[in-house]
């Protein structure tokens, strides 16, 4: 999976030159607008616009499929469960469950919504420097603990998943095998605790390095934003998108989802 | 175990911010420089359990590891799992971004309720105490989180009955493995760097006295609070039966509302058949035609509600126009539906047993402090 988000940071766009501060606000904007979306037509319009971001920011189809590949991964046996669990006139029976149309149709609504918003989000994290992004949050006055705690969570998830496969090598080398048994749990158990043993040392020394070179919990950086006119303008196009697809869902035009929910 | 978007009411959504926000700026008091990297790494490691599978028969499970986190970094847990959760719903897709704070508040309070846990191990003297104790955390993490999930459905609406008890069902699967890890990797810790471990340097009665003060302030919270809320909405269900027309008022909890008058009605609302609710908060009305019909049920002080009756649910039941059925058999038909309730107030005593129990084990902790001396064997 691509966690390096920032890989295709380099590229030129008119995503990758929007000032940060204006693109995570107003994207952000969008992420939540999609996020209460009700109808199903809607969400595919709002699918349509992720696709966009992402095709705007050049970030290859092989690298966004390598994200997605997780999300559906996470979000099909919930699909499979939704139709039989959610209560709604049952259509069919399959083994006894009622095969609810209406589940059917959240199913497809959570699903569509996801993956635009994980799009969404590429398109937002992938076309800056993350670094770059962490600054703009502080700008924007997100409380420094905050950034900073994503500053560092985003630098260990690359530091756990190498020492995970590093040690994992390590055990298939000398003979483990994964099984359903008791055995295989406590092993994971102290996999978990080496692996956090060796993260918290590591941990001390980078921090302690930090502290020598004067780290005081904020970020002293030469990176300057400076939003344009035309910065605001994409943010207004962003902005008014999710206005628009938010007030035709309102409208009820389209069948929602989830009648009589809210 | 995430929520997705589109599932919960507004409130309880709303709710779940309020409660989220208020919770870690809470628990981010007094937080050091130093700390955050700690803090970070556990965060990492919430995300990235949820890559990791482990098999379970034929299919495999993601670990949640926040009964560990909590066994490791205290109250301030409960921040890493909310940062954890927005990468995931961010990166993975997993879970839903308008329900970031109700399923931090799940995942961290089932955090902050394994911590509570984890500290009641000052109370005990025995060899495997962190073994025995992080596997306690771990399962009550687990399970904490599922039955905060299961409250965040049953107040969004009754209709979600089913997922309710099939979150709590499969908490209670991942709770044994969860226990197996956790507990392990408690004990890996405890030899190998046990400086690692939330309220290790805690002084004991500190200690002591924390751990189940914040067992019994989450689970008082989490499941005392909703329980009010929930009892002022009264709800009517019917079920067709052989006998006539089965009329239930109940509370969301599944309480049944009784002594309550209900009446049977036609919708263009001429009363046909009244009467007061028994024990099961039921009534059974003797149906003389198959007609469409519309049941209300008043149990004063504005507790009011009705349901429509359409004419083709009636079509199993047997005619009769007598004017009260026989109680024995209101009896009967309605505990017979009611078997298949909810039952949150077992569990509920289940924590309150786990409280008392914790509430006892402080009480003999603090008659211990007086005969013996400063130096704990286990800690060095």
């Amino acid at each position: 999976m691509p966690l390096d988000i920032d890989r295709y940071a380099h590229l030129d766009s008119a995503i990758q030159r929007w000032d940060p501060r204006v693109k995570i606000v107003s994207m952000g904007l969008f992420v939540f607008g999609v996020a209460t979306l009700k109808s199903l037509p809607v969400a595919l319009a709002a699918l349509v616009a992720g696709i966009g971001f992402v095709r705007i920011t050049g970030i290859p189809v092989a690298f966004i499929w390598g994200a997605l590949r997780w999300v559906l991964l996470f979000l099909i046996p919930f699909f499979g469960i939704m139709p039989f669990t959610y209560p709604g006139p049952p259509v069919f029976d399959v083994l006894g469950l009622g095969f609810s149309m209406e589940g059917l149709r959240l199913g497809l609504l959570i699903m569509v919504k996801a993956v635009a918003i994980v799009l969404t989000a590429y398109a937002i994290f992938g076309s800056a420097r993350f670094d770059v992004s962490m600054i703009a949050l502080q700008r924007l006055k997100v409380p420094s603990i905050i950034v900073q705690m994503l500053l560092f969570t985003y630098r260990y998830i690359f530091v756990l998943i190498e020492e995970m496969r590093r040690m994992s090598t390590a055990m298939r080398v000398r003979g483990f095998v994964m099984g359903t048994n008791l055995y295989t749990l406590k092993v994971v158990g102290n996999f978990v605790g080496s692996l956090l043993v060796r993260s918290f040392e590591r941990t001390d020394r980078v921090h302690k390095a930090m502290l020598s070179k004067g780290y005081d919990g904020t970020f002293h950086t030469l990176v300057r934003f400076r939003a344009k006119d035309t910065d605001f303008a994409k943010a207004a196009l962003v902005v008014g998108t999710v206005a628009t697809l938010l007030a035709v869902d309102l409208v009820g035009f389209f069948q929602t989802a989830v009648a009589g929910w809210y | 175990m995430h929520i997705s978007d589109g599932i919960l009411s507004t409130p309880v959504i709303a709710g779940g911010w309020v409660v989220a926000a208020g919770l870690t700026a809470a628990c981010l008091r007094k937080v050091q420089l130093e700390e955050i990297p700690k803090i970070s790494v556990l965060t990492a490691v919430f995300f990235v359990a949820d890559l990791v599978h482990v098999p379970a028969g034929p299919t495999s499970v993601h670990l949640i590891l926040n009964g560990l986190m909590g066994v490791i970094l205290g109250i301030r847990a409960f921040p890493a799992v909310l940062l954890g959760v927005t990468l995931q719903t961010i990166l993975l897709g997993h879970g839903g971004v308008t329900v970031i704070g109700e399923n931090a508040v799940n995942l961290g309070g089932g955090a902050l309720v394994a911590f509570g846990v984890w500290q009641l191990r000052h109370l005990t003297r025995f060899k495997k105490r962190e073994v025995v104790f992080g596997a306690l955390a771990g399962a009550c993490g687990v399970f904490a989180s599922g039955m905060l999930m299961a409250t965040a459905l049953l107040l969004t609406g009754r209709e979600f009955l089913v997922q309710a008890k099939l979150v709590v069902a499969a908490h209670a699967v991942i709770m044994v493995l969860e226990a197996i890890v956790a507990g392990t990797c408690a004990g890996f810790l405890a030899k190998v760097k046990p400086e690692a471990l939330a309220g290790h340097r805690t002084p004991k009665r500190a200690a002591a006295a924390v751990g189940p003060a914040i067992v019994a302030v989450i689970i008082g919270t989490g499941l005392l609070a909703p329980h009010p809320a929930l009892a002022h909405k009264l709800l009517v269900d019917y079920t067709a039966v052989k006998e006539g027309l089965l009329v239930e008022a109940f509370f969301p909890d599944g309480t049944p509302a009784r002594n309550t008058t209900m009446r049977l009605m036609t919708p263009d609302g001429k009363v046909l058949r009244q009467g007061m609710t028994n024990d099961h908060g039921g009534f059974l009305f003797p149906v003389a035609e198959r007609a469409d019909y519309v049941a209300d049920a008043d149990a004063q002080m504005g507790h009011y509600a009705k349901v429509a009756i359409p004419a083709s649910a009636l079509a199993d039941v047997t005619l009769s126009d007598t004017t009260t059925a026989d109680a024995a058999e209101i009896e009967r038909t309605v505990s017979k539906v009611k078997a298949e309730a909810f039952p949150i107030r077992r569990v509920a005593i289940g924590f309150g047993v786990l409280a008392l129990l914790g509430g006892a084990g402080l009480v003999a902790s603090r008659r211990k402090r007086h005969t013996h001396s400063d130096l704990d064997p286990h800690t060095h």
